[in-house]
C-alpha cells in the first residue's frame, strides 16, 4: 500500500470510492493504478454492509474522508452527534485526512443535504472560522475546506471567494481542497476570471485538487453551469488543471463522479489523463511531494 | 483560535437569511420574503431561477433518497404517484440530521396517513418491509453463532449460563397481506397489482443481515412468537414456552438447523 505520508508525483491520483465499485475493488488484489480512494464518511455511519466493504478496502488502500454534513458555513455550530459519529469512524478507518465544504446545509433542525451558498462577508467568515475551530478541536486534526459551486451571489458580498477562503486558512490553520471544476462553474455563473482566482488563491495551503464534470443549462436565455458530478471532466477544466500544474507542484488530485456512475475503468481512464498532464510538467520523476 | 474582523452594519443576519432560504427551498409555493429577494444579487438570471436550481437539487435529491430506500413503491403505484407522494413527504419532513441513511424512517407511517394512498392499504406494509431491510443493511455488526460452535454453546444456553439474542440487524413484522410476495412481484417487473392476489393471506416476516446480504423470510406463527420473546427477553425458555403455546408441534431442533447457518443468533 502507498504510504500516504510519502506520496510522489506517481501516486497523487485518486478516485472517489462509490457503491457500484465496492465489490470490484474489495475482491481484487491491490491495484497499482489506484493510489488512494476518497469516501463520504456519512455513508458509513453506524456500521453495516457499506462499512464492512470500507473496512476491507482500507486494508489495501489509503483512504481520505470527504464530508458533506458538517455545514461549516452555517450560522449555527456543527452538530455534536455528527462530530461524534465522524470521530468514531476516523478511529476505526484511520483516514489520512478529512475535508468538508465552505458552505452550509443545516438551519435549525432541518438538514437540506446540499451545499448552500454563503455571502462572502465578515459575519459568515466569523461563523465559518468558528465552526472550523470547533471541528478541528473535536477531531484533533487540521481539516481541509473545499470551494463550493454556487448559483447565487449576495449584495453584501464584501470580498471575492478566494479572499474569503484565504482568510479562513490564515485564521484557523485549516488547508484547502481546491475543486477546479467548481472554480470554472463559479466563473461562468458569476462572471469572473478563473485564471485570476488561481493567481490569488493561497496555493501553499492546497492539499488536494478535485476534478469533476458539470452540466450546462440554459436558464432565462443564459448559460448556467450545474455541478452535477455526472460526467467526464470537460476540456476547459482540463485546461485549467494544466495551467495549475504548469505553475505548482502536484498535490493529491481526485476524480469525482457521483451520479450516473460509470464503470471503474472509466474513472481510472480519467485519472490516467490527469496523470499525463502532471507528468508533462513534472517529468514523471519519483519526486516526493510535500504533504 | 481565529480572530474576528470588524463587521459592517447588517440588519439581515446569516441565521435569518439561512432560515429563509431553507424555508423557501422546502416550501416552494409559499411567497418568498422580500428581504431574501433583496439580499440576492440576481445578476444575469432572476432570484427565483437561482432558488429553483437549489430547490431542484434539494427536493429532487431527497425524493431520490426516499425512492431508493423504498424501491418497490414505484413499481406498485407508478413512478408519477410515487414521486408526488415522496415530494409531499419531503416538503413537510426535511431531514433532521446530516446522516441521510436515517432519512425517511417514518415514511411508512406517512403513507398510511396520506389521503391519496388510502385505497392502497397494502402499501404501508410494503414500505415497512423495505424500511426493515434498510435498517438491516446499516445495523451494527455482531459475531453470530454458527453451526460449528453452536454444539459447544447450546448446553450452556439451555442451562441459562450463557445468554442468547438475535443479531442487531434482526427485525420482525406482521402484515394482513402477503407482503413479501408482493415485494417480489414488484421487483420482478409486475406492474399491475390487479394481477396479484392480495387476499392470499397474512404473512409474518423476519428481516436481517447475513454476511454482506440482507435477507427477508416469511416465518410461521410459532417461530414469530419464539423470536419475538427471545429478542424482548433474551430468555430461551420463555421463548420456547410461548412458541409451544402457539403450536404444540413447534420443533426447536428444526429451527436451529434452519437458522444457525443464517447468522441470526448471537451470544450475549
Amino acid at each position: 500500500m502507498v504510504d500516504p505520508n510519502q506520496i510522489t508525483t506517481q501516486t497523487v491520483m485518486g478516485v472517489g470510492l462509490r457503491h457500484p465499485h465496492y465489490r470490484e475493488i474489495a475482491s481484487a488484489a491491490p491495484r497499482k493504478d489506484i493510489s488512494w480512494l476518497e469516501v463520504h464518511p456519512e455513508n458509513y455511519f453506524g456500521g453495516g454492509i457499506n462499512f464492512k466493504f470500507l473496512e476491507e478496502i482500507r486494508k489495501n488502500y489509503p483512504i481520505s474522508f470527504h464530508g458533506v454534513g458538517l455545514s461549516l458555513g452555517a450560522a449555527q455550530p456543527p452538530d455534536e452527534h455528527h462530530l461524534a459519529q465522524l470521530k468514531e469512524l476516523i478511529t476505526r478507518i484511520e483516514p489520512f485526512q478529512f475535508s468538508d465544504h465552505a458552505s452550509w446545509s443545516a438551519s435549525g433542525n432541518a438538514h437540506l443535504n446540499d451545499l448552500l451558498p454563503l455571502a462572502y462577508n465578515a459575519e459568515n467568515l466569523d461563523n465559518l472560522c468558528r465552526n472550523i475551530d470547533v471541528a478541528q478541536n473535536y477531531l484533533g486534526q487540521e481539516i481541509l475546506i473545499e470551494n463550493p459551486s454556487t448559483y447565487m451571489r449576495f449584495h453584501d458580498d464584501e470580498m471575492p471567494e478566494w479572499a474569503f477562503l484565504n482568510k479562513a486558512v490564515s485564521r484557523t490553520g485549516c488547508h484547502l481542497l481546491l475543486d477546479i471544476n467548481n472554480v470554472q462553474v463559479q466563473a461562468n455563473n458569476h462572471g469572473f476570471s478563473a485564471a485570476a482566482y488561481f493567481e490569488h488563491i493561497n496555493f501553499g495551503a492546497v492539499r488536494e485538487i478535485h476534478l469533476a464534470g458539470y452540466a450546462e443549462k440554459i436558464i432565462e436565455g443564459q448559460s448556467v453551469y450545474i455541478d452535477t458530478h455526472g460526467q467526464a471532466v470537460h476540456d476547459d477544466v482540463w485546461g485549467l488543471f494544466d495551467n495549475v500544474m504548469a505553475r505548482h507542484a502536484p498535490v493529491r488530485t481526485l476524480i469525482e463522479w457521483d451520479n450516473d456512475i460509470p464503470p471503474l475503468n472509466t474513472l481510472l481512464d480519467e485519472a490516467a489523463k490527469a496523470q499525463r498532464i502532471i507528468d508533462a510538467h513534472h517529468h514523471a520523476e519519483l519526486r516526493h511531494v510535500t504533504v | 483560535m481565529s480572530q474576528s474582523e470588524p463587521h459592517a452594519q447588517r440588519d439581515y443576519h446569516a441565521q435569518d437569511l439561512q432560515r429563509d432560504i431553507a424555508q423557501a427551498l422546502l416550501h416552494p409555493d409559499a411567497p418568498m420574503p422580500a428581504k431574501l429577494t433583496d439580499a440576492v444579487n440576481h445578476g444575469k438570471i432572476s432570484t427565483q431561477a437561482r432558488l429553483d436550481i437549489y430547490k431542484n437539487n434539494v427536493i429532487g435529491g431527497l425524493i431520490e433518497i426516499i425512492l431508493a430506500r423504498y424501491p418497490s413503491i414505484s413499481p406498485l403505484v407508478g413512478d408519477e404517484f410515487a414521486r408526488a407522494m415522496a415530494r409531499t413527504y419531503v416538503s413537510g419532513h426535511p431531514p433532521k440530521t446530516a446522516n441521510m441513511n436515517e432519512y425517511g424512517a417514518d415514511y411508512p407511517a406517512f403513507i398510511q396517513s396520506f389521503p391519496p394512498a388510502q385505497e392502497l392499504a397494502f402499501l404501508p406494509d410494503v414500505a415497512r418491509l423495505e424500511g426493515l431491510e434498510h435498517h438491516a443493511y446499516y445495523a451494527p455488526d455482531a459475531q453470530a453463532l454458527t453451526s460449528d460452535n453452536a454444539a459447544q454453546y447450546l448446553p450452556q444456553i439451555l442451562a441459562g449460563a450463557v445468554g442468547v439474542n438475535l443479531h442487531p440487524s434482526c427485525r420482525f413484522m406482521r402484515s394482513a397481506y402477503p407482503v413479501l410476495d408482493l415485494q417480489n412481484f414488484a421487483q420482478s417487473g409486475g406492474a399491475e397489482t390487479a394481477d396479484f392476489d392480495l387476499d392470499a393471506g397474512a404473512q409474518q416476516l423476519m428481516v436481517w443481515r447475513c454476511g454482506l446480504r440482507v435477507e427477508s423470510l416469511a416465518i410461521d406463527e410459532a417461530r414469530y412468537a419464539f423470536f419475538g420473546i427471545l429478542q424482548a427477553k433474551q430468555d430461551i425458555h420463555s421463548a420456547l414456552e410461548r412458541a409451544l403455546g402457539v403450536d404444540d408441534k413447534f420443533n426447536f431442533e428444526a429451527l436451529l438447523q434452519d437458522m444457525l447457518p443464517r447468522d441470526i443468533f448471537i451470544i450475549v
